[in-house]
């Protein structure tokens, strides 16, 4: 398995009113493809910036990051926002679809920003929402769905843009345990044997029975612990 | 209950796509989607912007048919250039001048004839002995044209020595009369109102009689030596650049304009020298300015509104430049509908405001069609504040800190 998506000596400060805080130091990891990776520690240990950072969403104090092979701190912010959008696909806690379009919108438009090909973004919306189940639901408006709906929605916005790196931020948090494990399994069956690496930030211990890497952050370290 | 996942089971298309289909940019067509998400927000937005915009244009038409109303009788004589004090500010606020000089002019080179001129303003006594005051003007008649091109003369046949006076149609209403004939009382003399006309209503309030040089010298009380201006006609061929410069040179005392030239100082004066003009001009500024913040506020309230939104969509890979672009459109195409929707409405104030206010209003294409343009601009102006809204966003929000 290759692991081109790394954290080399990565170390990130952060100031709250006259005070800086460290969240964490010197830290190191490795995002295999074809797996998913659980990074696991308390609220506030900074789980979600290393997401961030991941995600080239913020530039760390210290350090090398690697998403799909590329160095982040050498693309400026235009090339980190196309970044993003061709190799990123992010999953939020609070799911976040825009409620002024409908669940095949939703997945539609960034697909058709990342292609600039109507009928091509036609038709991975349309293959992204049969995958998670939600063909049925493609004219549903995001206040008409269930929890577990919109997060499936969601899901199918990134595997529509089809990015070789899948980052996904207490992608439980809001569902219920049987949304939750619907979402988990479909992220686990897009995942499995591809290119694709997939890192989900939780603090929900069950999600490990999914993953195959498994990091806890605490007290600014990250230690890396293998998923037997 | 949740459904199992059904993988390979084709999604029908959005209902809502074939309204966007045409749109082949991803940018117009979400644009497009997020203004029309909203349509109560977007009723509110446009019926109001439309009615600003409406204003700009009806205040617009006012001015226009102020301007053309300043210039109609000086417009009508089709003079090439016109000899006037200096003082003189408008056709019919003007200043006196030797009436010799239309003798003098007449002998330059390169005119080929002159006319005198006499306008004021006098107070008449109606039949029902209200009293009122009228604008005198006594023009060369042989070279007056009613309405539609037509020569005074099959109307009055001795133009030059009979007694009669045109009143524009709109101004029968002043004094409570159905048509002409009417008797007026005009410094002490009776005159009989004999003919009307068209195009020449006035936006004072004081109609315009129009009759024989001789007339409107007796009902102003003018003494036979002096005139309000001479009208200047050339001889084929002759330049009247050239002319006027001889004419300044030869008569410093007094002022040689083009016809255009005097129309176009009639029009400064009743608009910046006077409270009603002044007064509609403010009112077309004011009625921009509303528009701007009407567009700007909505615009800015609906970004603000979406501002999670917004950071999603930079979290996933937006470009601050492609968001800045959506609200642009956004912003623009709301203009301009309010615009088309402002037009129509203009053309129907300025309708009745024609039928039953103010004849002298005017509805030229290009002043709906100035403010089509005008708006694009207010769409661009109106979306600053929310584009640098949409710059100050940290896409990182959309990940839990």
């Amino acid at each position: 398995m290759t692991t081109r998506t790394h954290l080399t000596n990565v170390s990130h400060t952060v100031t709250e009113g006259h005070q800086v805080r460290t969240l964490f130091q010197n830290v190191n990891a490795q995002f295999h493809a074809g797996a998913l990776t659980a990074i696991l520690g308390p609220s506030g240990s900074g789980k979600s910036t290393i997401l961030s950072i991941l995600g080239g969403l913020v530039a760390p104090t210290g350090g090398a990051v690697f998403a799909h092979g590329v160095e982040l701190s050498l693309l400026d912010e235009g090339a980190r926002c196309r970044f993003r959008r061709e190799h990123i696909g992010f999953v939020f806690q609070d799911i976040r679809l825009l409620p002024q379009l409908n669940a095949f919108d939703n997945v539609l438009y960034p697909a058709w920003f990342r292609y600039r090909d109507l009928g091509l973004a036609q038709s991975a919306a349309t293959e992204a929402l049969a995958a998670v189940g939600m063909a049925a639901r493609a004219a549903a408006m995001p206040a008409a769905m269930s929890g577990g709906e919109k997060q499936r929605v969601a899901l199918a916005r990134v595997l529509a843009s089809d990015p070789p790196l899948i980052l996904a931020d207490e992608p439980t948090a809001a569902l219920d345990w049987a949304s939750a494990e619907v979402f988990l399994n479909l992220l686990k069956e897009r995942v499995k044997g591809t290119a694709k690496a997939a890192v989900l930030v939780t603090h929900d211990p069950r999600v490990i029975a999914w993953v195959q890497h498994i990091y806890h952050l605490k007290e600014g370290c990250l230690r890396y612990e293998a998923n037997t | 209950m949740h459904t199992e996942p059904r993988i390979g089971v084709a999604a029908p298309t959005s209902t809502a796509l074939p309204a966007v289909g045409f749109i082949r940019s991803p940018e117009l067509a979400l644009a497009f989607k997020l203004a029309t998400a909203n349509r109560r927000r977007l009723i509110v937005t446009l019926a109001g912007a439309s009615l600003a915009v409406s204003l700009i244009i009806y205040q617009l038409f006012l001015i226009v048919g102020f301007v053309n109303s300043a210039s109609s009788l000086l417009r009508s004589i089709d003079a090439d250039l016109w000899v006037i004090a200096h003082e003189a500010q408008a056709f019919d606020f003007t200043a006196t001048m030797r009436r010799d000089h239309v003798y003098s002019i007449a002998g330059m080179e390169g005119v080929a004839d002159t006319a005198a001129v006499v306008s004021g303003f006098a107070s008449a006594i109606d039949s029902r002995g209200i009293p009122s005051v009228v604008s005198i003007a006594g023009l060369p008649m042989a070279r007056f044209r009613l309405v539609s091109d037509e020569p005074v003369t099959p109307v009055v046949k001795h133009p030059e020595t009979e007694r009669y006076a045109f009143i524009d149609r709109t101004s029968l209403s002043k004094f409570a009369v159905p048509e002409t004939p009417f008797a007026l009382e005009i410094s002490g003399q009776h005159v009989q109102v004999s003919h009307t006309m068209e195009g020449y209503p006035t936006f004072l309030g004081s109609p315009f009689l129009v009759t024989s040089e001789a007339n409107a010298r007796r009902w102003l009380r003018l003494p036979d030596d002096v005139c309000t201006g001479v009208g200047v006609w050339l001889k084929p061929g002759a330049d009247a650049k050239t002319t006027r410069a001889a004419l300044a040179q030869a008569y410093p005392e007094l002022s040689v304009l083009t016809t255009a030239q005097y129309a176009r100082r009639s029009a400064i004066f009743w608009l910046t020298g006077t409270g009603a003009g002044g007064g509609l001009l403010l009112s077309a500024v004011m009625a921009f300015g509303i528009g701007l913040l009407i567009i700007s506020q909505n615009l800015y309230a609906s970004v603000l509104e979406a501002l999670q939104h917004y950071t999603t969509l930079r979290a996933i890979g937006f470009e601050e430049r492609t968001l800045g672009r959506i609200v642009l459109t956004q912003s623009i195409a709301i203009a301009l509908a309010a615009g088309v929707f402002g037009s129509v409405l203009a053309y129907g104030y300025a309708a009745i405001t024609k039928a039953f206010v103010l004849g002298w209003i005017a509805n030229p294409w290009y002043v709906p069609f100035s403010v089509l343009i005008a708006c694009a601009f207010i769409g661009v102006a109106a979306s600053i504040s929310a584009i640098r809204l949409i710059h100050s966003l940290e896409p990182a929000h959309a990940l839990r800190q």
